[in-house]
């Protein structure tokens, strides 16, 4: 006889749906699966025929040919087993088939019968063609957030197939938790960072303004205790944001919060030693996001900048510019949402030392090399460049109590609330043609800007992106103006000041 | 202007050539000038009037009728020049032990009566490093307000001057010749600047050439005008010395920049040092010196990166340095450090920010 089951099987962030067809015949003995299947998908012959005995059903010596359709679409994962598992016992009739309409499921099998997460949960649980999905119940409370399904989630065979037979009872329907806003991951206050006026300023900046963040300075200056204070500075997620962060982690087999849906931005850090697609994404069949994808709507932190592969680097000016990173394979090719604030850190050159000519041991040649890997374009999307410096200890312990990260947050949230009012999410993402809407100059900032720009200090994208930053310099130190109250020479000059030139970030080589 | 008898008995006398303090001094000049100079112009020779002076007498009247024929209120006005006596409004030798007869001023009359005032004093060969000290030391004092008074000699005094000139800020010369004698040479185009934008002060009147005494001379003046003195760099002699030497007499405060035991040009300032002149590592020290708080209508945490001007003449520091110690204000310090560098007065290198020498 023949069962059907609706499931999913996931490319990149999305959901493709896939009927399990199962038929039981005469033949020799034996279980076939077609429809392009890859290995992890062929195992699943091996994985479902153990649960199925250990839960305690019969194993019959039937002909079994399960076809996955659409037929051309390429097979992956686990997330096929359950569904398998549910169709064999249907069309072995050990399960009425009214017990099963309409409902579909995802989930990969252990032998013990145990029904156990896969990635992509949520997208699958959304590609699933049925009015109710089971699905596994580690991994339910983010399928039924972001799931337009009624979503039950199970833990094992067993029991799910004993409702099932007793009248068709399906397993307890996953409500969606209503998420905590408060609940921040640990990643640190701002009250810690002591004594490095101009970094707090950065953070502060860039949480109000979403720019782009560059911290130059030696090992042991706390970078990276920067970067997880910038996420945590930075406003929850927009539900819409959330719903697709929630995608891209489930698909990138990240773990999600309790209450399944991402809501808080999220700090991805990947070591410059890590593959090209695990960083860009596009790995395996499916076509896995990588942590440039999983940092969408939050912070990717790249240490020691120069370190990374220059192909890694050239592949991040489109996310840059257009929030998305295309994928293609041989095959298949898809678009992975990377929209992220970027925040990197880098030695001032390669010894690392920095403090002027007398400091540094570097050759020119040395210099040049690391220069040329970190030339113009890249280095130029960074609206802010600042150096860091290591504290003084003195006066990490004697210096006055800074600011916590509540104070700061409070300032941001007002910055963004302006942002708004000109139809962004953050200043840095006001468009060209909207320059002289939002950042007009009074003549003094004009001529400021001039002379920087005859200086050298500015190339012309410099000039845009200065005009972004100095606004958000306004707006935080005013944020009861008008959206559109012209930008004074201060502001543009403070700008200025957080945007290193170019040549010093470099090493001046 | 107009010229009345005891303004142009004094200028006469301060004019005419042959006429040195002793000599003044010996023709009671300085108790009694007009009755000194109708004197001279009648050719009446006082009870007093000995041996040389008198064999020199007879010059000397000639000179004074001379200088009686010139047309001297058109030659002021012409370079734009005013003769101050005693009982001017803001004649600032009331209580000097040595005031001059007269000062011929040119520029910015207000200057006199700005306070605070800091005489910038040293070497007129000085090294590199001297001069950085002299040129930041004026531009900072002077960007917070105090007027910088020096002698517009090579070496330190050029320094000095140019470094208030260059933040638009007061500076006073006092100089050794008439003010329409620009002296030395190399200095003529300071010279035309400071009587334009500072304030030139001679204790001679126009035409009157420099000369080698003149120069000690003046320096008391420099002592005068100055609540303190500051030596940059002073050989184991010369005229800075003497300038502070004034400065101890009258009861100012004297200062002086610490240098290299190794360093001839900081034999002199080194040797003050030893005998009790409080260390001038930076404007911040001058502020001490001057017992105030600089806030001369500035933001305080501005000012207080003025202070800081002495830091990175220092040997450079760090933003976040910087912006800690301009009160941690961090857009309002890096406005003012991006003005500084925009200015050509700092500059970046790596992550320190140093003064460009």
């Amino acid at each position: 006889m023949l069962a059907k089951v609706p499931s999913a099987v996931v490319t990149g962030v999305s959901g493709t749906p896939v009927l399990v067809e199962v038929h039981a015949g005469r033949g020799l003995p034996g279980l076939t699966i077609v429809g392009l299947p890859d290995a992890s998908c062929r195992e699943a012959r091996d994985r479902v025929r153990a649960a199925l005995i250990q839960s305690g059903f019969d194993w019959k010596d039937t002909r079994v040919t399960v076809n996955l359709s659409p037929s051309e679409v390429r097979k992956q994962g686990a997330g096929l087993d359950l569904p398998i598992a549910l169709g064999y016992l249907v069309a072995t009739e050990q399960v009425k088939p009214a017990d099963l309409a309409g409902v579909g499921a995802v989930g990969e099998l252990g032998l013990d019968g145990s029904i156990r997460a896969v990635p992509g949960l949520v997208c699958l649980a959304e590609a699933t063609a049925a009015e109710h999905v089971i699905v596994p119940l580690d991994g339910a409370p983010a399928a039924a957030r972001i799931a337009p399904r009624i979503v039950h989630g199970a833990g094992d065979l067993k029991s799910l197939v004993a409702g099932l037979c007793a009248g068709g009872r399906l397993p307890a329907v996953v409500e969606p938790v209503v998420p905590r806003h408060d609940a921040r991951p640990d990643l640190g206050d701002l009250a810690d960072v002591r004594a490095q006026p101009v970094a707090r300023f950065a953070l502060e900046l860039a949480a109000a303004g979403g720019h782009h963040l560059l911290l130059v300075g030696p090992p042991g200056a706390g970078k990276t205790m920067l970067a997880r204070r910038l996420v945590g500075l930075l406003p929850p997620l927009d539900p819409a944001t959330a719903a697709v962060v929630t995608r891209v982690h489930s698909a990138a087999g990240l773990r999600l919060p309790a209450c399944g849906l991402v809501t808080q931005p999220p700090l991805r850090a990947p070591h410059h030693g890590a593959s090209q697609v695990g960083l860009i994404g596009g790995g395996g069949a499916t076509l896995r996001p990588g942590e440039v994808s999983a940092s969408h709507g939050g912070v990717l932190f790249l240490d020691e900048l120069g370190e990374f592969p220059p192909v890694v680097l050239d592949a991040l000016r489109q996310p840059l510019e257009e929030g998305l990173i295309r994928v293609a394979r041989a095959g298949h090719a898809t678009t992975l949402p990377a929209r992220f604030q970027l925040v990197a850190a880098m030695n001032p050159c390669p010894c690392g030392a920095g403090r002027g000519d007398a400091g540094c041991r570097c050759t020119s040649a040395a210099r040049g090399r690391y220069a040329r890997r970190l030339s113009g374009p890249l280095l130029d999307r960074f609206d802010l460049r600042v150096e860091v410096q290591p504290p003084d200890p003195l006066l990490m312990l004697d210096g006055p109590p800074e600011e916590s990260s509540d104070a700061v947050r409070a300032r941001v949230d007002r910055v963004r609330a302006l942002a708004a009012e000109r139809g962004v999410r953050a200043n840095a993402e006001i468009a060209d043609h909207e320059l002289e809407r939002w950042t007009p100059l009074t003549d003094d900032a004009r001529r400021d800007l001039e002379s920087a720009l005859r200086s050298g200090l500015l190339t012309g994208r410099g000039l845009r992106r200065i005009r972004l930053l100095a606004r958000t310099v306004q707006d935080l130190r005013d944020p009861v103006a008008a959206p559109d109250v012209p930008l004074t020479a201060a502001s543009v000059m403070a700008a200025l000041g957080m945007r290193m030139p170019m040549s010093t970030v470099v090493g001046a080589a | 202007m107009v010229l009345d008898d005891e303004r142009l008995a004094r200028l006469g006398l301060v004019t005419i050539e042959g006429l040195w303090p002793r000599r003044l001094e010996l023709l009671g000049a300085l108790d009694d000038p007009i009755g000194s100079w109708s004197a001279l112009l009648d050719g009446r020779r006082p009870a007093g009037v000995a041996g040389r002076l008198a064999e020199a007498w007879p010059d000397l009247v000639r000179r004074a009728r001379a200088f009686q024929d010139r047309e001297i209120e058109a030659e002021l006005r012409a370079i734009g020049a005013e003769v101050l006596v005693p009982g001017d409004d803001g004649w600032p030798f009331d209580d000097d032990p040595e005031p001059p007869l007269a000062v011929v001023v040119r520029g910015d009359r207000d200057l006199l009566n700005r306070r605070p005032a800091v005489a910038l004093v040293g070497t007129r060969r000085p090294t590199g490093l001297g001069r950085a000290v002299a040129d930041e030391l004026g531009a900072t004092l002077a960007e917070a307000g105090v007027v910088i008074v020096s002698g517009l000699a090579l070496g330190i005094d050029g320094a000095a001057h140019r470094g208030a000139l260059r933040v638009g800020g007061g500076t006073i010369a006092v100089v050794g010749s008439g003010v329409d004698r620009p002296y030395p040479a190399r200095h003529g185009e300071l010279w035309d600047t400071i009587a334009e934008d500072g304030l030139l002060v001679s204790e001679y009147g126009l035409g009157v050439p420099p000369a080698r005494w003149r120069f000690p001379a003046r320096n008391r003046l420099i002592a005068a005008l100055a609540e303190s003195t500051v030596v940059v760099e002073s050989q184991a002699r010369g005229g800075a010395l003497s300038t502070a030497a004034e400065a101890l007499e009258r009861g100012r405060s004297v200062g002086a920049v610490p240098g290299s035991v190794r360093s001839p040009a900081s034999d002199g300032t080194n040797a003050l040092l030893v005998d009790g002149a409080a260390p001038v590592r930076g404007a911040v020290d001058v502020f001490d010196l001057l017992g105030i708080t600089p806030s001369v209508g500035r933001d305080a945490a501005v000012v207080a990166l003025d202070l800081l001007d002495a830091e990175v003449a220092r040997g450079g520091c760090t933003i976040d340095a910087l912006v800690a110690a301009a009160g941690g204000d961090v857009a309002e310090a890096l406005v003012e450090i991006g003005r500084r560098i925009a200015a050509g007065r700092w500059r970046r290198n790596g992550t320190v920010i140093e003064l460009i020498p």
